[in-house]
């Protein structure tokens, strides 16, 4: 079989790909994240034991690894994380015994997708410092303090997935509560977990401030 | 479920994170050529990972073909227990309707006519090539099918490609209307044909 002669009529093709990948919007990402947590929530089945799966042990790191596995990002990072639990491992078989609130650096190959670092804080779209006023379902309300990051409004309403309580108490973020006091990072509407967000510490708060140079 | 890893006692196997990191846009680029809203790219890439994470013991140093293979898997189940909607989506594939890129309005240009009146297979391994840029070996990781396979496969759907391209730009106005298209596009040439 010999190639075709002349022009590939494959590039005409090429110019009709309907999708940049480097335009991808990063809301489009958010959510593709945000689905694979409640994928792997809806996996587990927490609440009734409705299962198909028999994996007992996994099926807790699944249910741990699915509140990471919501940010997006694209650098490893230093194991550097100020919250409990942030296991993603590698290779899931192995990683049964590993129990939430193993601390990263506990854990040789888990991490999260991107994890805490006051650089990669830095390279959120917000980050405030905020008291929780409302939480419906998996959407929280914010009065705003101070904003390190984004947009200088009052109040900001945004999904925090695994972090009210919901489906299941995040491994990698807190447990968001009415009148908590809270750092507050991430992207788009999401908050994100893994030390992105925390309760509120002023030595953590001060480290924001350098970190996004306000 | 007898898919062991490949190599038993040292696997170089990718860790998710970086996985993810390096192929969350691939993927759902992947998915969004594919599908016809981004809600549904998106969760069809989610479903990819979700999928890729469950078996991440069997993932091979260069992920990506397998991660689309999954994503193929993926949209297949999800035609198969579709309905209406995604047999709707199949004659408006490649126009996201809610992804903001600007090739959304490329539907109608030749080469994606072209490509629709094809065979499924033949546009598939069409858009491999084209689209996500794939080798021969890659896609033969991606269909599931030999490497041979591939290349007899692509060379007849080339083909049959080039036979209804130019047809199609023959045919009448739709020279005119090829290169009205083309050079609206981010890679467009200048036009090859006048307005008389």
């Amino acid at each position: 079989m010999s190639e075709p002669q002349g022009p590939d009529p494959l590039d005409e093709l090429r110019r009709v790909d309907p999708v940049d990948m480097d335009q991808l919007p990063s809301a489009s990402l958010a959510r593709m994240s945000a689905r694979i947590q409640e994928k792997i929530v809806d996996t587990k089945d927490t609440g009734t034991g409705r299962r198909r799966f028999m994996l007992p042990a996994v099926a807790v790191v699944l249910a741990g690894i699915a509140l990471i596995v919501v940010v997006a990002g694209t650098r490893p990072a230093p194991a550097h994380a100020p919250t409990p639990g942030t296991a993603l491992a590698s290779q899931p078989a192995a990683t049964a015994g590993v129990a939430l609130g193993s601390p990263i650096s506990n854990v040789g190959s888990a991490s999260c997708i991107e994890q805490y670092s006051p650089q990669a804080l830095a390279d959120r779209s917000f980050a405030f410092d905020g008291t929780v006023d409302r939480i419906d379902g998996d959407e929280v309300t914010f009065q705003v303090g101070r904003w390190f990051k984004g947009a200088a409004r009052d109040t900001v309403t945004l999904t925090a997935t695994g972090m009210t309580g919901t489906a299941i108490t995040s491994a990698g973020g807190p447990n968001l509560s009415v009148g908590g006091r809270f750092l507050v990072a991430g992207e788009d509407h999401f908050a994100w977990p893994c030390g992105f967000t925390q309760p509120y510490d002023p030595a953590v708060a001060t480290q924001w401030a350098q970190a996004t140079g306000n | 479920m007898s898919s062991a890893p490949k190599s038993s006692e040292e696997p170089v196997r990718p860790d998710f994170a970086d996985l993810y990191a390096r192929h969350q846009r691939a993927i759902l680029a992947y998915t969004s050529r594919r599908t016809a809203s981004s809600a549904d790219a998106e969760d069809a890439a989610a479903e990819t990972f979700v999928t890729a994470w469950r078996r991440l013991a069997s993932a091979p140093v260069e992920p990506l073909p397998w991660l689309y293979g999954i994503a193929r898997r993926v949209l297949a189940n999800q035609r198969r227990a579709g309905d209406r909607r995604m047999r709707l989506m199949d004659r408006i594939r490649s126009q996201p309707q809610d992804m903001p890129t600007p090739h959304a309005a490329s539907a109608e240009a030749p080469a994606m006519m072209a490509l629709r009146s094809l065979r499924t297979d033949d546009q598939e391994v069409l858009r491999l090539v084209a689209w996500e840029g794939l080798r021969h070996a890659e896609i033969a990781v991606v269909l599931g099918i030999s490497v041979n396979a591939v290349g007899i496969r692509l060379h007849r759907a080339r083909a049959r490609f080039a036979k209804e391209l130019g047809r199609l730009t023959l045919k009448g106005s739709g020279a005119e209307r090829t290169s009205d298209q083309v050079k609206g596009r981010p890679f467009g040439r200048s036009r090859q044909v006048d307005k008389t």
